[in-house]
């Protein structure tokens, strides 16, 4: 039976990933922008997710798209941004906002005043406890097999929605502009337009996947939204491979889930087991950009 | 005062980072993150020498020689090849971000993540009347302050600083007169090395040293490269100087969690508003509208 419940928990983290790396998968495979603040919308739609449904008692969907809102309305500062710098400039953009965003989830607390005022709204490092599961149609999702089962729903759901937007002629548009942006733009379309829907459907999609974690978890801290995760995330990504709608995402979120667990049946202490899974992360990054630049199986080489 | 004081001599200790940062950035294009793990290794360097009874000031300039070595070694057998088959920026980015993540994730399993100190006991102070500055803040204001002016020094006097300034302004042209290139990277990659060594070892001095510590120092290095004037040596000085006083200003007037909001918010407005930074240079039109 601990196995069962290990495999279910390792199924749904890697349904939560999956749903990450589709989306980071459309802002950089598709749009081209190498950003590092995906950790930062990740984070926000956690947040947004824990304090609804904790303050307001709302329940999973509304909440869940809420998350999904004031994470695409963030997502306006990543996409207007992209309007004028690409390269280096914009990834500096990304992690400035990914700081800032981070900075805000971890220092707006005061612990004079209760969770959720003006004055403590994060509850900075502690982060805030008890976030609710998820509950659809009066059911909650407590037990592993019902949220796997849910969780793996709404992976589909979003395989096939990435599917189909980047299949689409939006999708070759984007590619378009992705390898040649003027020319796109010669051709009358509406590059900026284009931006800001697809790095809108990417952090959307970013956000309600950190609604999910945070309903699984029961728990949000800011380490949901720091440096190292983000470089986490475009790890996966990168490794994975990116510029396809599901082959690149999908081993990228299977890389990211089981690496730390192969490493789980080599015998050292836990602590070591953490530096190592980075250490190998660091090296694979390393050999992708001198020998496989479009990673495992993407179709876009970042070289 | 003190404020000010502070301010300045934390702005200079930046200075010699951003300068580090744009050393590179400048004639490569390079975006080397992975000076970032090189800042944690330094101290790390100098501290295990010592460990092994090597005397202080010699394994200081172990700790600076690592430095170089790694720099190098990473422009050898990473950046240069890359740049052989004309890589872009994102191959750059990507695999310097490897490194950053293997270096560092090499020292905390070979010394651990506990914070660690080069001194030890308390740092003695000097009164300038209402300033206090210590000891150790005498290092880094001698140490950076020398590093500065020697290094414009040679930018500005000798035959390899001209080349240098050649590489940064046009490699190509550089290039098609006959001069090394690759040399020169190896150049650019070493001296930023020393330098990001140096200005660690004077950091762990003051405040001690851990080792994820290295990424939030290299971006303020970036910051500081950035608004200062991405086309210029110099500008990473001035850049460097303008963070530390403002940073000062934000932990002494507001408050110090948002020292990182503050220096990132700088970054913002100078990247939308003046993207070229403080000092820019002056070019065809449609040069200085596309910077």
């Amino acid at each position: 039976m601990n196995y069962v419940n290990y495999g279910l928990h390792l199924l749904i983290l890697f349904d939560i990933y999956l749903i990450v790396a589709l989306s980071l998968n459309v802002i950089i495979g598709y749009v081209g922008l190498l950003t590092l603040a995906h950790a930062a919308y990740f984070g926000i739609g956690a947040y947004t997710y824990a304090l609804t449904t904790l303050l307001l008692d709302w329940g999973f969907i509304p909440a869940a798209l809420l998350a999904i809102v004031v994470s695409v309305i963030f997502s306006m500062m990543l996409s207007v941004a992209s309007w004028r710098f690409r390269g280096d400039f914009f990834v500096l953009i990304s992690l400035a906002i990914q700081v800032m965003i981070f900075t805000v989830l971890k220092n707006w607390h005061d612990t004079s005043q209760p969770i959720g005022t003006w004055g403590n709204m994060t509850n900075g490092d502690f982060g805030l406890i008890d976030v609710p599961s998820p509950n659809l149609f009066g059911y909650i999702f407590d037990d592993k097999i019902s949220v796997a089962i849910l969780y793996s729903a709404f992976a589909l759901g979003a395989v096939l929605i990435s599917r189909v937007l980047l299949e689409s002629p939006w999708g070759r548009m984007l590619r378009a502009l992705r390898d040649d942006e003027l020319a796109a733009r010669g051709l009358g379309k509406n590059v900026r337009a284009a931006k800001v829907w697809a790095v809108g459907v990417g952090c959307g999609l970013a956000g309600f996947a950190g609604a999910m974690l945070s309903s699984y978890i029961n728990f949000v801290n800011p380490t949901i939204a720091d440096i190292s995760e983000a470089t986490l995330l475009l790890s996966m990504i990168i490794i994975g491979g990116v510029g396809n709608a599901f082959r690149g995402p999908f081993f990228g979120a299977l890389l990211l889930i089981l690496i730390p667990e192969g490493l789980r049946f080599v015998d050292m202490p836990i602590t070591l087991a953490a530096e190592m899974r980075l250490m190998i992360y660091g090296f694979l990054l390393l050999a992708f950009m001198h020998w496989r630049p479009q990673g495992v199986a993407g179709s876009y080489r970042m070289e | 005062m003190q404020v000010f004081v502070n301010g300045a001599i934390s702005g200079l200790e930046i200075a010699v980072l951003g300068l580090a940062f744009q050393l590179v950035y400048l004639p490569t294009k390079v975006f080397h993150i992975a000076l970032g793990a090189l800042y944690s290794a330094a101290p790390f360097l100098a501290w295990e020498a010592m460990q092994q009874g090597v005397p202080p000031v010699p394994a200081i300039f172990l700790g600076i020689f690592g430095t170089f070595l790694l720099s190098v070694a990473m422009e050898a057998f990473n950046h240069g090849r890359i740049a052989g088959r004309q890589g872009s920026f994102a191959a750059h980015f990507v695999s310097s971000l490897g490194l950053y993540i293997i270096v560092v994730q090499f020292v905390a399993v070979v010394w651990g993540n506990e914070p660690k100190v080069l001194r030890s006991g308390i740092d003695a102070v000097t009164f300038i009347g209402p300033v206090v500055v210590t000891n150790s803040e005498w290092w880094t204001i001698g140490g950076c302050g020398l590093l500065i002016v020697v290094f414009f020094v040679w930018l500005r006097f000798t035959s390899v600083g001209l080349q240098f300034r050649g590489l940064a302004d046009n490699p190509s042209e550089l290039a098609l007169r006959g001069y090394n290139v690759r040399q020169l990277r190896y150049v650019a990659f070493g001296i930023s090395g020393a330098m990001i060594g140096v200005a660690s070892i004077l950091g762990a001095r003051d405040a001690g040293f851990w080792s994820h510590g290295g990424l939030s120092i290299l971006l303020l290095a970036i910051v500081a490269a950035i608004i200062g004037g991405r086309f210029s040596f110099f500008g990473a000085v001035i850049g460097g100087f303008l963070l530390g006083l403002v940073r000062s200003e934000v932990e002494w007037y507001i408050e110090a969690k948002w020292i990182d909001a503050a220096t990132f918010a700088l970054l913002l407005i100078f990247l939308l508003f003046r993207p070229a930074g403080i000092i820019t240079r002056r070019a065809r039109l449609e040069a200085e509208a596309e910077s």
